[in-house]
């Protein structure tokens, strides 16, 4: 038997899967250099063998989780999100169909004036409404800044 | 909880319990962060890849079918958590546990100090660990760490279980020249 040959064997031996034949252990005992690495295989395989399992602590489950709350709230999140751009879509295209289907169907053109009434409407509330703009303007503040507290709340503590 | 089995746990986590989920992490912490702290080296990003790991498992759940054990379905988590980690360690930490040091013969590397010798052959080791291939690295950190059998190391590979084998010989025997090749 020559080194090549053997060096092939060294970690099956080594870890004792193989054991080593009449030739082998005949080299072994001829070779310096063959029962030197024969030697380090076996320490190799003792040092990583000895290795503890290394343990990342208790409070890593509950890291974990506060990650997986998150995780969860974000995708609550986006889907929100998807939910409203789907509602917002079909609204718009509901009014869209809506307004093809008045033009196609020749609605829109049976009365000109039809426009004029709505903007005329429209100005007449308007105008009763500008008065009390104050008090519309403070309470839509109010409103907003109500909204506001409602989604930092729900976000700081959902997290 | 601790009385529960695996699958009563799964059970329960896919109705929405965490504390179940909780019992399931407890289990297999130990497990998943030693494959992967033994391959990346960093404790810290191995903490990052272990959470990933068991984010990847609670996704998962609602797809176990528990025909393969837990704990291999984990592995087979962890190591693919391990292969898509690009990042390079400088070295891999070695511990060495006192009670199962004792018995073995210590090699004399440089030194003739016997404890010595055992420490160069750590940091060596640790070195000669970071330059094997990903998976190498995740294949030997499997395969030591206590009570894996070669079975559960193919199924959480996806290899036969000869190609298992040889495998972890090739990754000894260029642990070995790597380390023959700094004696030299």
């Amino acid at each position: 038997m020559v080194c090549t040959h053997l060096d092939e064997l060294i970690e099956p031996i080594a870890v004792g899967d193989v054991v080593p034949d009449a030739d082998a252990r005949a080299h072994l005992a001829s070779c310096a250099a063959c029962a030197h690495a024969l030697e380090l295989a076996r320490q190799i395989d003792g040092v990583l063998a000895a290795q503890p399992v290394p343990d990342v602590g208790p409070a890593f489950t509950s890291r974990l989780m506060v990650r997986l709350r998150r995780e969860r709230w974000r995708s609550e999140q986006y889907l929100d999100v998807a939910f409203n751009i789907a509602v917002a879509l079909a609204v718009v295209t509901t009014v869209g169909g809506l307004v093809m289907v008045l033009a196609a169907s020749g609605l829109t053109t049976v009365s000109p004036d039809l426009t004029g009434l709505f903007v005329s409407g429209a100005a007449e509330v308007l105008s009763a409404v500008t008065p009390a703009l104050p008090v519309y303007g403070v309470a839509a503040a109010v409103f907003v800044s109500g909204m506001a507290i409602w989604w930092w709340a729900e976000r700081g503590f959902e997290i | 909880m601790p009385d529960l089995s695996d699958d009563d746990l799964v059970r329960l986590c896919r109705e929405g319990s965490d504390e179940a989920f909780a019992e399931l992490v407890g289990r297999y912490r130990r497990l998943v962060f030693g494959i992967i702290s033994r391959t990346v080296g960093d404790p810290g990003r191995a903490e990052d890849l272990a959470q990933d790991v068991f984010l990847r498992m609670h996704r998962g759940l609602p797809y176990y079918r528990g025909t393969a054990r837990m704990s291999t379905w984990i592995y087979r988590i962890a190591v693919n958590v391990c292969l898509q980690d690009r990042s390079a360690p400088k070295r891999i930490e070695i511990a060495i546990d006192a009670d199962a040091a004792t018995d073995r013969p210590l090699l004399q590397l440089g030194s003739k100090d016997a404890a010595f010798g055992t420490i160069e052959l750590r940091d060596r080791l640790g070195k000669a660990l970071a330059r094997l291939p990903g998976k190498y690295r995740a294949l030997i950190a499997a395969h030591y760490l206590k009570g894996v059998q070669y079975e559960e190391l193919a199924e959480a590979f996806q290899l036969p279980l000869g190609t298992v084998k040889t495998h972890l010989y090739r990754a000894r025997r260029e642990l070995r020249k790597l380390l023959e090749g700094e004696l030299a």
